[in-house]
């Protein structure tokens, strides 16, 4: 009957630890000073798509089959997932960049050397984001808000390497140069020489 | 006495062994794990492309914890599994937490071409509008499910509460924003980035329209 006693207090106290995670506070607010010129805005649409169910049994090494491989062993069952989602982007300049050296005033003449054009923000309104299907068959598990953020978080990545097959830079380079031939000609300068830094 | 103690420690052995294979055929089988999943690769659609002149010069960066939680209504029987689950999870049905890092920027815009410079021998007066609120940036990089908990017999999160709680952040990002009177900072950090952009001998007025 001790002994007894003695299992029954060693297993309340290996379980009596919650494995509950503690809610992190809220981290200290940053505020700095920037100089940024956006001058193109992109709206983006995707379709993020996702089949898991397409692994076969005969994908698998199963001669050289270790613990970690057993993820990807086929479940029973279909998971698919469709969302639509919204992106702004903006490209632009970053005007703090400019040096005192980039910009030489000769009379009624002013050149300028304007920094290479690139992402200045990405954003993705929460409103803007649809799950168009989700259909789950078998056994398996639905989509959890952690998948569904991982795979949001694929889809900007992706949104963003296409956007590098795009014009969206040419188009920020081209607008930041009419913005600033309009402002230095505002100032009275009569010609306004833009030369584009030697990284782009 | 000892022969009782070897054959209960058998015994919990084996019952620890019929206990794990029973999760890994649950974990391997019948659960998916999306650590590897990958979307496919889809065209991006450009809707609008739009010609902006939006000069910011001031970001501010924080992050908003946000918790939803479901308890049970209290245990109803002390034989029932679940209620043992329950209790072992601190009465917690359902419980959501989200991590949000966002970032806000202040600055001008001048896309309508809304400024104006006027100029003679010795000054230079350049009106601006008024610093502004201009982006209000939080995307799914920054955005993390800390902890996600749903308990047996329960419907995972919907979608449309993840939703909610990231316009909720979202809107709680600008409010702590404009607490912090940002439109004066924006404002004094224009007049420096305007003064270092027009090098000039002459007397330079910044100004910033009242509406």
């Amino acid at each position: 009957m001790k002994n007894w006693f003695y299992y029954i207090a060693l297993f309340v106290f290996i379980t009596a630890c919650s494995s509950e995670n503690d809610i992190p506070e809220d981290q200290v607010y940053a505020i700095r000073e920037i100089g940024i010129l956006s001058t193109t805005e992109y709206t983006i649409g995707k379709v993020i798509k996702l089949d898991d169910s397409d692994l076969g049994l005969d994908e698998i090494d199963w001669s050289d089959l270790s613990w970690t491989d057993l993820d990807n062993i086929p479940k029973i069952g279909d998971r698919k997932l469709l969302i639509s989602c919204k992106a702004k982007v903006k490209a632009g300049v970053d005007l703090s960049q400019i040096k005192d050296s980039d910009i030489t005033i000769k009379g009624n003449t002013i050149e300028i050397i304007l920094p290479p054009a690139t992402i200045t923000s990405f954003s993705m309104d929460p409103k803007s984001v649809h799950t168009e299907m989700e259909n789950i068959s078998g056994f398996r598990d639905p989509f959890t808000q952690e998948e569904k953020t991982n795979f949001l978080q694929q889809g900007e990545e992706a949104i963003l390497e296409d956007l590098d097959q795009s014009t969206i830079l040419k188009d920020a380079t081209d607008n930041a140069e009419i913005f600033l031939q309009d402002f230095y000609k505002q100032l009275g300068f009569e010609e306004v020489i833009i030369k584009r830094s030697s990284d782009q | 006495m000892d022969n009782d103690i070897k054959r209960l420690l058998k015994n919990v052995l084996a019952l620890l062994i019929v206990a794990a294979a029973g999760v890994a055929i649950y974990i391997f089988v019948f659960t998916g794990n999306s650590d590897d999943l990958e979307i496919e690769d889809t065209p991006i659609h450009i809707e609008s492309i739009r010609t902006i002149a939006e000069i910011s010069t001031v970001s501010y960066t924080d992050e908003v914890v946000m918790d939803t939680v479901e308890f049970h209504k209290g245990i109803t029987s002390n034989y029932s599994i679940d209620d043992w689950i329950t209790w072992y999870n601190n009465d917690v049905k359902r419980r959501l937490t989200l991590i949000i890092r966002g970032e806000i920027r202040y600055g001008l815009d001048l896309t309508d071409g809304n400024f104006t410079i006027e100029s003679n021998k010795d000054t230079i007066w350049l009106s601006l509008p008024q610093a502004k609120l201009l982006d209000v940036i939080v995307s799914p990089s920054n955005t993390e499910v800390f902890q996600e908990t749903v308990s047996r017999g329960n419907a995972p999160w919907s979608d449309d509460v993840r939703k909610q709680m990231e316009m909720k952040a979202k809107a709680q990002l600008t409010e702590d924003a404009e607490s912090l009177n940002l439109e004066a900072q924006a404002q004094e950090n224009a007049e420096r980035m305007f003064t270092k952009l027009i090098q000039t001998d002459k007397e330079l007025i910044i100004e910033f329209d009242e509406n």
